[in-house]
């Protein structure tokens, strides 16, 4: 994970400390859908892709200013991946991701605020094999998104997100194997959770 | 503020945008035959081509437990596995000899195996007579060359007590090998530079070896295993 993610993260807890009462803390459930991960060709076109994958969030932001907030939010999800070839779906193994994302936030209307920031994408397969036999990788992210919050408890939010975001993809093992550029990536996830804080 | 979001926005897009090509695959074009050219019982011959369905993996592997000899078998399936991209192939070396797919023993083949493939001497050094031979045995029947009856035999023979330098090599390397045809490599290469040459002088699969390998994972087979 770069420094300046850690550095933000730190600088997050602390501010979280000592100004609690400007503190957004959150936590969601969901699910995420990939593009992509390889499109490749040996015989006939061929797909490597990653399943619909159970999504855990976890999230705070600092209030930077009366309407805008400096936030830090890290998404980890758990699915498998296949291979697609003429209509047939394999499943090669299971592939965990964690996204880290420094973001802005800010109001959009009404109940909506926008989101918006950039982080690091890491692949954590389960095994180191195929495409992931040198392990797996890092990549930069950003990301964007809306959250729907309405008061649920007396000190708990509801709160209901939608998130995109881009990342490129390639291994080591796939550069080995000479292919040539990235692989463009788009996620989409939705989740509802709870948030706690300010209002 | 209206600014920052608008060049957030703005950043985001020309991201996006600056990426615009996928990932390139390589061309894979250099592979030798891999089938099997068989006599057939009406006359002529018949082209052989195999892969491990998905539904038989991982293949199970009995090894002789002596010199060594399962974790050479475990290296060569690790070395063959890695050459997968999309792990279409995954074997495992199992305890249990009434259960395997492919049975892996120390010593020279029976008088009249099935169809004898890969048997081969391979030398490290022109000064030295071979240190060590191997050969698969496929069970295909005449008139029935569309099925592969398990289990397939691999034999390993080293010329001596399989205990010097050379022969240990010679050991590691034949198990590549036999495991190469096990897996669906049905023929030798012409070149000396694979592990599939008929007398191999490497020690890991070459790039043509992969491509080869790689291939045959992506035609379609024409025969199949089936349980003796």
């Amino acid at each position: 994970m770069p420094k300046s993610i850690v550095i933000a993260a730190l600088l997050l807890a602390g501010g979280a400390a000592a100004l609690h009462a400007q503190t957004d803390y959150y936590m969601r459930l969901g699910v995420t859908g990939a593009s992509t991960l390889v499109h490749d060709q040996i015989v006939s076109e061929l797909d490597a892709r990653q399943s619909l994958a159970p999504t855990l969030v976890l999230g705070g932001s600092l209030r930077v200013m009366p309407r805008y907030g400096l936030g830090l939010e890290a998404a980890l999800t758990s699915g498998g991946y296949s291979r697609e070839e003429n209509g047939i779906s394999t499943r090669i193994g299971t592939l965990r991701t964690l996204a880290v994302l420094l973001n802005l936030d800010g109001p959009l209307f009404g109940p909506l605020r926008w989101r918006a920031g950039v982080g690091t994408m890491s692949y954590l397969p389960s095994d180191d094999a195929g495409i992931f036999l040198s392990g797996g990788t890092t990549r930069w992210l950003v990301g964007a998104g809306v959250d729907y919050r309405r008061r649920a408890f007396s000190r708990w939010d509801l709160l209901a997100s939608a998130r995109y975001d881009y990342h490129t993809f390639t291994t080591d093992a796939l550069r080995a194997r000479n292919f040539g550029g990235v692989q463009q990536i788009s996620r989409i996830g939705v989740s509802v959770g709870f948030a706690r804080g300010t209002r | 503020m209206r600014r920052l979001t608008i060049g957030l926005a703005t950043i985001l897009a020309a991201v996006t945008a600056a990426a615009c090509s996928d990932i390139s695959s390589p061309i894979r074009s250099n592979v030798y035959d891999w089938r099997l050219v068989a006599p057939k019982q009406t006359g002529g011959f018949d082209t052989l081509s195999f892969q491990w369905p998905a539904s038989n993996q991982p293949v199970r592997y009995w090894v002789a437990d002596t010199l060594d000899m399962p974790a050479r078998v475990q290296r060569a399936l690790d070395v063959w596995q890695g050459v997968f991209l999309y792990r279409e192939f995954r074997g495992t070396v199992v305890a249990d000899s009434s259960t395997a797919d492919v049975i892996v023993r120390i010593g020279s083949p029976p008088a009249s195996p099935g169809v004898p493939l890969g048997a081969f001497a391979p030398a490290f050094a022109a000064a030295f007579a071979p240190d060590c031979r191997g050969a698969t045995d496929l069970d295909i029947r005449p008139g029935d060359e569309g099925h592969l009856f398990l289990p397939v035999r691999v034999y390993i023979e080293p010329k001596f007590d399989g205990t010097t330098a050379g022969e240990s090599d010679c050991l590691d390397l034949t198990s590549i090998h036999e495991i190469g045809h096990t897996i669906g490599i049905w023929n030798h290469s012409p070149d000396p530079s694979d592990i599939m040459y008929g007398d191999p002088i490497v020690s890991a699969p070459s790039e043509r070896d992969r491509e080869t390998i790689e291939r045959i994972y992506h035609v379609t087979p024409n025969v199949v295993p089936v349980a003796r």
